[in-house]
């Protein structure tokens, strides 16, 4: 509890009234002084019995950079107090400050501005005597936080991705992969009776191997002091993901903050983001590169490099053509 | 919660923060208006604040904060210019910058703005710049701005003592609501959001009140006037320390002040007072160093040599009026010609006088005409433009037969005496002079003189209250002045004549008054009421009375006009307020009867109780109790079990079933435990195991979520949760 | 007052019918079906409020032996499916097939045509396969080469989901789940019930020996009964301040159609109970099958969705 500046200027004037009263004995100056007295020793009471306010934050939910959420408080305090909130960087505003009436919800827009995981607060609340004489903080840290994913944008001039499309499947347990016609040679085991029936010909079941079924994109970022690249490159990946995984393909990730096993739908597609929303830039295991089928590397420019074939990412979205 | 409610809500705090600057702006303003009402100049003042007031809330909804202190510099100069032309030597006071700040301290440390000359321009000029700059910080919405400026505007006239406990203690009130609903406004709150300002402003009333703090004191201004300098800058800037306040009940003083060695007693005068200021007397005329000598009155005149020792300490230099020499003891002398010693006189000291009296007759005084050319007559016949109309009407029609001064002030001075002579009444709320010539039963000399002052002043006369001694208990060829001699008189201007002495105070009822009182102390042995060869014989022998005036007309009453102090020994009663220096009742000196001042004694915080204060305060206390029961949902609680106990029925009965169900949840929440949010009302009241409230539950369970009901099962269920009540009620 | 969802009101006394009816029922199941007594009872309720049911669970616990039970319980037709990727919509709704004799087509229906349908493995049919069976749910028909046929009545679906491997496999979509009327649960048996089915199963499997005790007319006449129960406003504003809590708290919470099933089921419960009303107890009884499958959470959230409505239930005024 400490005074507030408006409070140290009426106790040096009441001071001064005291002083000049005594002095020179201008009694009515008692009328000046005495009350002000008061007010100090009722805003002390007041304000040292407030009770710790309690707030409960609800963080919004993930989103992408560019838009905007809102956070929201649920405050129950008393008397007259005030509310400051603080966000790092990569959310905008830096921080809020609301007055509050009673118990309150307080909300106010948050902009997403740069991906991560962003620990919010801490917030503060300032309570105050109603005469602003006296002044109390209430500091709360909590470890809750933002999650920006990366921006996703959709890849227009998929080309480059087609092979893996064609080639990778629907996941399964049994893993098949597709009907085809029959081929001397095929095992009669193979042979989808079913299927043969209504078409007449002899159809195959194909089988692919168990992880042929998965996509692995990895990548990989130069850090860069500004974390710019790691950006780039979560984008890039975060992108590659999502069309692979609506396309259906199940997707495997591999990236310097972590990996996700093979997958597949909405869930595999929050894990994603989720992973790339935090990762650093950096390197991966050489074995992943090994492995990778698509691999994306960001150092100041992002490529893509799918089946020995390097595309720039730019144009990956961009719709132009691939220069193999 | 309908638009209308919203928006009053919302502007609530906005109205009673201005309100309150309203209030802060009274309590000063009133001290100005006084002051103005007091030295004259209304018919300027009252636009110029209306238009600093208009300007500033106007001007402070469009320009920024940062015009504010410049254009208060620019209003402030504008007033300076105002006022400085209007005093002599005003142009010098721009030049010396060290005199303006040794009259700021002067004022700052007690000297009141009445001593100011022309201080109604005075206020004029210093009206406008705290009432703009608050104003102005009002239409910014800086509630903590415009109180800071009010309040200071209010402290400035506290130290000059010219505002009281009462206004203080309102603008500091004022202030405060103003500093903390604007708070609320600003932070967009509503009305009832400021319950806290209210019980903190109520706080400060109740145990200010209560408790008493810093000692008490008569104000003492830091810098006296000393004859020293010859500057006349310094000396027309401000009067000297003479102000008297009119008292109500006082009593006399018996102790002995001084002796004077005369050939003749006369009134021996200690000094004059020119404003008037509708309860109490100010004078206004800037001190001097005496160099010994002045010229005497205009006209005829005869010389009276005086040899004054004083007996006691004494701060000023009775003598005939008017002296014109002087020896023996440094000495001022004032602008009004009277003298006064430059350093107090101890016990034995003396000096010597010589003044010249004035010995114009009646028909020479009748023949005076008006022509005032010498004198400043609307000094002395200045009343304050609060003086009722029906003091001047009364004296038109009591003097319509007169036709020259002289008579007019003799009918005057007649018909006061008249008036029964009392020590012992109430001091009047309203103008001294009016109240005592219509409603009051008696007075003592300052009552009669100050109303004959007041009257002759209606007529145009110029007048002007004097106080001094009566001649005393004659010794010896020695007179004996005591306390008890202290009186009030009245001088009247006469051209080619000069001031005459008139004295309206009935002398008979006077003098039995002072002999009771001197009686009294000698035989309660007091000391210091004789000196040797004082102390009385049975009857004591008439001594030539003085007639400062001639013989009174045929037909007049014959005593009134001298003032005698014919057979006995003994002169006045102790003027009371500022008169009481002459009888040495300095506040050091502690005399015994001391007579009392407004205000209570020293220490102590008692606040006169007029009733209209107490009211106000009163209302802010319950405003502040109210909102503190409000908070503390006292009100809602004490309004919740009237609710409980009783149910007053309609005639749907799904809704009183459902009120039943809401008393009961009320009764169980309070006695048993209240229902979680996501209870279901029925699991609750299986886990409470009451069967009462099991089957009130059951009714309105069917009520209310089968649609099925009807009176009978409102009866009961109504009954049931009154059961229900009766039984908790019980443990 | 009285607001009911169709014209006539449900009495006292087809309410006890159907109260009785389906204490019958599940008494009866619950000779095949040891330990899971509320399980049961959920279906028989979802049977009653003209729902389907998506079991989901762990291989071998007796999701089949369940939908058969209560098949044979209420003497109606039962007939299974095992989902696979390569199964074709006509494998599910039926199929012309040209009759060489007649030289027309003949519709040989599908197992869809039947009472109770158990579809298993649900999540590993393929997209027009799921979609031909929602047909089914939802409309009570099916269209095969452009004729609309419908299917029995009563009709309910029960479908199975493997609980194991989640991650291999699709999620159902959220529209599809938000087809199924509740989510229920079997798990294994404790040590007690798991020794009584093991003592059940030596000799003759009670399912054989499991004989009717209602008719499909009484299912009939008791489903429409169920549908009769009164509904006060206090009822439906519950469930939709239960349903706008989910939607506020998770990314994709509860809609409209989920708000209609717990309405529904409510409306069945209180009909277990003997009551012609609905009662927030019913409502709350029945939020959790009902809602927690509807609910997508929040990511960064530590709620299931089941938590979710248990905090819903918590924090909601009834």
């Amino acid at each position: 509890m400490r005074l507030t500046r408006r409070g140290t200027l009426v106790a040096l004037a009441t001071l001064g009234a005291f002083v000049a009263g005594a002095t020179f004995g201008a009694r009515a100056l008692n009328a000046v002084a005495a009350p002000s007295l008061v007010a100090f020793a009722y805003a002390v009471v007041v304000v040292w019995r407030t009770d710790q306010p309690r707030v409960e934050r609800l963080i919004p939910p993930a989103g992408h950079p560019g838009e905007t959420r809102r956070m929201q408080f649920n405050v129950a305090t008393s008397g007259t107090a005030e509310l400051t909130d603080r966000l790092p960087a990569g959310l905008r505003p830096r921080s809020h400050t609301t007055p509050l009436l009673g118990d309150d919800h307080v909300e106010y827009d948050v902009e997403y501005a740069r991906r991560g995981a962003h620990a919010v607060g801490p917030l503060t609340i300032r309570i105050t005597d109603p005469l602003g004489l006296v002044a109390r903080r209430f500091r709360y840290e909590n470890d809750k936080e933002v999650l920006v994913y990366p921006a996703v944008t959709a890849i227009t001039d998929g080309g480059a991705l087609a092979g893996l499309v064609d080639q990778s499947g629907m996941p399964d347990r049994q893993a098949f992969d597709r009907l085809r016609e029959y081929a001397p040679g095929d095992p009669l085991r193979d042979v989808n009776w079913k299927t043969t029936a209504k078409y007449g010909n002899l159809v195959v079941t194909e089988y692919a191997a168990e992880d042929q079924g998965a996509v692995t994109v990895v990548g990989e970022a130069t850090p860069d002091g500004t974390g710019d690249n790691a950006d780039a490159m979560a984008d890039a990946v975060a992108s590659i993901v999502t069309y692979l995984l609506d396309v259906g393909i199940e997707v495997e990730v591999a990236v310097p903050g972590g990996e996700l096993p093979a997958g597949v739908g909405d869930r595999q597609r929050q894990a994603a983001l989720d992973l790339l929303a935090r990762t650093p830039p950096g390197q991966v295991g050489t074995d992943a590169i090994a492995n990778a089928d698509v691999h994306v590397v960001a150092e100041g420019e992002t490529t893509v490099e799918v089946r020995g074939a390097d595309v720039r990412y730019a144009d990956l979205v961009g719709g132009r053509g691939v220069t193999a | 919660m309908n638009v209308v409610d919203r928006d009053v809500g919302r502007f609530g705090p906005r109205l009673v923060a201005t309100f309150a600057i309203v209030v802060l702006t009274a309590t000063y303003l009133s001290v100005l208006y006084e002051t103005v009402d007091i030295a004259g100049g209304l018919d300027l003042f009252v636009p110029v604040v209306a238009g600093a007031f208009l300007g500033g809330l106007v001007l402070g909804r469009f320009l920024p904060d940062s015009l504010a202190l410049p254009l208060a510099l620019v209003i402030a100069v504008g007033g300076a210019l105002l006022y400085v032309p209007s005093i002599p030597n005003g142009e010098l006071l721009l030049s010396r910058l060290d005199l303006v700040v040794e009259d700021i301290l002067a004022l700052l440390t007690g000297l009141s703005i009445l001593k100011i000359i022309n201080a109604g321009v005075w206020a004029t000029a210093f009206a406008p710049v705290p009432v703009f700059l608050s104003w102005f910080f009002v239409g910014r919405r800086r509630y903590s701005l415009a109180a800071l400026v009010g309040v200071a505007a209010l402290v400035f006239l506290i130290l000059t003592s010219d505002a009281g406990v009462i206004l203080g203690l309102f603008g500091v009130l004022a202030a405060a609501t103003a500093v903390g609903v604007g708070d609320v406004d600003l932070r967009g709150g509503r009305l009832a959001d400021a319950d806290g300002v209210a019980m903190v402003v109520a706080a400060m009333v109740v145990l200010t009140v209560s408790v008493s703090l810093v000692p008490g004191g008569a104000s003492q201004p830091l810098l006296r006037d000393t004859g020293g300098n010859a500057d006349t800058i310094e000396a027309s800037l401000t009067g000297t320390s003479g102000e008297i306040s009119i008292q109500g009940s006082i009593s006399l003083s018996p102790d002995v002040r001084f002796r004077v060695d005369a050939d003749e007693g006369q009134y021996w005068k200690v000094a004059s007072y020119d404003r008037y200021t509708g309860d109490g007397w100010v004078r206004t005329a800037p001190v001097r160093s005496f160099d010994g000598t002045q010229s005497g009155p205009d006209g005829p005149t005869r010389e009276l040599e005086q040899t004054v020792t004083a007996e006691t300490d004494l701060s000023v230099m009775p003598a005939a009026w008017k002296a014109t020499r002087v020896s023996g003891e440094d000495a001022d002398v004032t602008g009004f010609g009277g003298i006064q010693p430059a350093e107090p006189l101890g016990p034995d000291e003396r000096y010597d006088v010589v003044s010249e009296l004035s010995t114009a007759t009646p028909d020479q005084l009748r023949a005076a005409g008006d022509d005032y050319e010498d004198v400043d007559v609307e000094k002395y016949t200045r009343l304050p433009e609060s003086t009722p109309q029906q003091l001047t009407e009364y004296t038109t029609v009591l003097t319509s037969n007169a036709n020259n001064s002289y008579d007019t002030a003799r009918i005057v001075e007649t018909h006061l005496e008249q008036k029964p002579y009392s020590l012992d009444v109430d001091r009047p709320s309203g103008d001294v002079a009016y109240s005592f010539l219509t409603e009051m039963e008696a007075g003592y000399c300052t009552y009669y003189a100050t109303t004959m002052v007041s009257m002759l002043r209606s007529q145009g006369i110029p007048a002007r209250f004097v106080t001094g001694y009566t001649p005393g208990q004659e010794v010896d060829g020695e007179y004996v002045v005591r306390g008890l001699n202290a009186h009030a008189w009245v001088e009247v201007y006469f051209p080619g004549y000069g001031w005459q002495t008139f004295d309206p105070t009935p002398s008979g009822p006077r003098q039995a008054t002072e002999q009771d009182s001197l009686d009294t102390a000698r035989s309660e042995g007091e000391s210091g009421v004789d000196v040797p060869g004082s102390t009385p014989t049975p009857t004591p022998e008439p001594t030539a009375t003085p007639e400062p005036t001639a013989a009174p007309t045929p037909g007049e009453n014959g005593t009134a006009s001298t003032p005698s102090d014919g057979a006995n020994g003994s002169g006045g009663e102790t003027p009371p307020g500022g008169v009481g220096d002459i009888g040495g009742l300095d506040p050091a000196g502690g005399d015994g009867s001391v007579p009392t001042t407004t205000g209570g004694g020293d220490g102590g915080f008692a606040l006169p109780s007029p009733s209209r204060e107490e009211t106000a305060l009163g209302t802010i206390v319950f405003l502040g109790v109210a909102a503190a029961a409000r908070r503390s949902g006292a009100t809602s609680r004490a309004y919740r079990a009237v609710w409980l106990r009783r149910q007053p029925r309609t005639d749907d009965p799904v809704h009183d079933i459902e009120r039943a169900h809401e008393r009961m949840e009320y009764l169980l929440a309070r006695e048993r435990r209240p229902r979680r949010t996501g209870e279901t009302p029925r699991r609750y009241l299986r886990s409470l195991g009451d069967r009462d409230a099991m089957r009130v539950g059951d009714i309105y369970e069917r009520a209310v979520y089968a649609g099925r009901t009807d009176e009978a099962a409102a009866d009961e269920a109504v009954d049931r949760v009154d059961a229900l009540v009766k039984k908790y009620r019980r443990f | 007052m009285s607001d009911n969802l169709a014209a006539d009101t449900t009495d006292h006394a087809d309410v006890e019918a159907v109260g009785d009816l389906a204490r019958r029922v599940t008494t009866n199941v619950e000779e095949v079906i040891v330990g899971h007594h509320d399980v049961v009872e959920h279906l028989v309720t979802a049977l009653l409020a003209r729902g389907h049911v998506l079991l989901e669970d762990v291989p071998g616990v007796g999701k089949t032996m369940l939908a058969r039970a209560v098949a044979r319980s209420v003497d109606c037709s039962f007939k299974r499916v095992q989902f696979t990727p390569d199964l074709l919509p006509t494998d599910v709704t039926g199929v012309n097939v040209f009759n060489e004799k007649t030289r027309e087509f003949d519709f040989h229906p599908g197992p869809i045509f039947a009472n109770v349908v158990l579809g298993d493995e649900i999540n590993r049919a393929p997209p027009k396969t799921q979609s031909a069976l929602l047909e089914a749910m939802e409309e009570q028909q099916v269209t095969v080469d452009g004729t609309t046929r419908h299917v029995p009545d009563p009709f309910i679906v029960i479908a199975t989901q493997n609980s194991v491997e989640r991650d291999r496999t699709y999620e159902l979509p959220a529209a599809e789940l938000d087809r199924f009327m509740k989510k229920l649960h079997l798990g294994y048996p404790d040590e007690d019930d798991e020794s009584e089915v093991l003592a059940r199963v030596v000799g003759q499997h009670p399912i054989d020996t499991l004989s009717p005790v209602a008719g499909v007319e009484e299912i009939v006449a008791a489903r429409q009964s169920v549908a009769n129960v009164t509904v006060e406003s206090a009822i439906r504003e519950y469930v939709t301040r239960l349903a706008r809590y989910t939607r506020e708290h998770a990314t994709l919470g509860v809609s409209p159609r989920g708000s209609i099933s717990l309405l529904r089921a409510g409306q069945a419960r209180a009909a277990l109970n003997d009551r012609d009303y609905v009662i927030p107890d019913d409502v709350q009884r029945e939020a959790v099958v009902t809602f927690a499958h509807r609910i997508r959470p929040a990511p960064d959230g530590d709620l299931t969705g089941r938590e979710l409505v248990e905090e819903a239930l918590e924090r909601t005024t009834v």
